[in-house]
């Protein structure tokens, strides 16, 4: 019996399987009288040759963001790094000066505010390509630049939690009030930085909303309070506002980066 | 995963999601594995011309390593490039039916049969008459008897290829033979 009989033989069972009469096929012998065509081998290796790439991996989505992060650490300016550390160092010495004969609790003035500045140079004309650049990168800018602001932070409350560890240890406090004198703060204050580098385009600009802002925080609470010029942040009902402005804050940033990166794509 | 004759054979849906991952090796034992099924399938549709089917048949291999990513597992991969293979076929109707009549694919010639002994002549004879019936057929007709009784999909797969309810299909189906039948009884010498 040849392959199209033996075929054939097949169809006619699977047509009778399902539920077709003999006489519904009745025609279907002829069918086999078009042989199948033969290959030709030499289209075929070219078709398979057409397929042939170099073997590449794939990175799963840890790997891709620790690349990306690995990438972005080359990219922020170094001064980012050594100014945050230079006023976190300050902080702990002016606390160890000042704490006894006043109140005062100086990294918690001072690391917010060396976190916002470090943060509000992660974008804008020094630290990015123009978005016309940044738009012929297979990652989007949104991920580049989640990806430096969560680098930078982390740095920035690895100092803050290394000093404070330190000063806990040092002068002999708990360790969790003084971690929440000025953990909000920074959070709502770097956010602050980001959202103004971003909307004014200039890292300055940043850094100048968010002075003002502590400034302003500060000075409100020096009048009420009559002594101790460090914001009381201790309390979670003060805290709660300044995790939802900073959480708003990120959020309005990235969508405005979204607006420009559609913007110059529309161009 | 499928083991035959003791030797570990990886399915076609095991070696798609690897192909998937970047792993360019399994990509051309898929490609290996379905050269000549889609070749013969896109033969038969194209009324047996070769030059276009070898064509088509390169662009189908070429968009399956492009499309990779919308396969979906568990998706019998068989039907998802037979699928791609309809599509561009479908693609191309439409292209030609746009076009001078100039350009209408040309099937390969039976004859040269001068010099070939009777018996041959004869089978040749026959093929001509089975490609004609073939042609006279609808192309959705076509696709489903090329499909059920060439390519021997069942009719689940079919609605998965051609992407249509089963019912459809047993219609579909019915319909060609009873046309077929028609056509091959009037051409009857």
């Amino acid at each position: 019996m040849t392959a199209n009989n033996q075929r054939h033989e097949r169809v006619k069972q699977r047509l009778l399987d399902d539920g077709f009469s003999p006489s519904e096929f009745a025609g279907l012998p002829d069918l086999d009288r078009w042989d199948d065509p033969e290959i030709d081998v030499s289209h075929k290796t070219q078709v398979l040759m057409s397929l042939q790439r170099p073997e590449r991996n794939v990175p799963n989505r840890a790997q891709f963001a620790l690349t990306l992060l690995k990438a972005q650490l080359r990219v922020v300016q170094r001064g980012v790094w050594m100014a945050t550390a230079f006023s976190i160092v300050l902080g702990v010495i002016a606390t160890l000066a000042l704490y006894g004969s006043t109140d005062t609790f100086a990294l918690a003035l001072i690391a917010p505010l060396a976190a916002a500045a470090g943060i509000a140079f992660i974008y804008g004309p020094d630290a990015d390509p123009p978005m016309e650049i940044l738009l012929t990168v297979p990652t989007s800018p949104r991920l580049v630049l989640l990806a430096r602001l969560v680098l930078v932070f982390a740095f920035d409350l690895a100092l803050g939690l290394a000093a404070t560890a330190l000063l806990t240890g040092v002068l002999q406090v708990a360790l969790w009030p003084l971690l929440t004198m000025w953990l909000a703060p920074m959070v709502f204050l770097s956010a602050l930085a980001f959202f103004g580098s971003v909307m004014f385009a200039d890292s300055l600009a940043g850094v100048m909303v968010s002075l003002c802002a502590w400034f302003v925080l500060c000075a409100g609470y020096l009048t009420r309070s009559g002594g101790s010029i460090v914001p009381d942040f201790t309390a979670s009902s003060a805290q709660a506002p300044l995790w939802i402005g900073a959480c708003a804050l990120c959020v309005a940033a990235f969508w405005l980066i979204g607006v420009e990166e559609h913007w110059v794509r529309s161009e | 995963m499928v083991f035959k004759s003791g030797a570990k054979v990886e399915s076609d849906e095991q070696l798609a999601l690897e192909a998937q991952r970047g792993a360019n090796a399994s990509l051309l034992v898929l490609a290996e594995r379905y050269y000549a099924p889609i070749f013969r399938y896109l033969y038969r549709l194209c009324d047996g011309n070769r030059m276009l089917a070898e064509d088509m048949t390169q662009n189908v291999f070429l968009r399956m390593q492009r499309g990779l990513t919308g396969y979906q597992y568990p998706r019998p991969f068989r039907t998802w490039l037979y699928s791609i293979a309809t599509n561009l076929m479908r693609d191309h109707w439409a292209l030609r039916d746009t076009r001078d009549t100039d350009t209408i694919d040309v099937p390969e010639q039976a004859g040269e049969a001068q010099h070939e002994s009777e018996a041959a002549f004869i089978e040749k004879e026959d093929a001509t008459r089975v490609r004609a019936a073939l042609r006279g057929l609808s192309e959705l007709h076509r696709q489903t008897i090329v499909l059920y009784y060439y390519e021997e999909l069942s009719q689940s797969d079919i609605a998965a290829v051609l992407d249509v309810p089963l019912g459809t299909v047993k219609s579909r189906l019915f319909n060609a033979l009873r046309n077929l039948r028609e056509i091959l009884e009037t051409s009857s010498p």
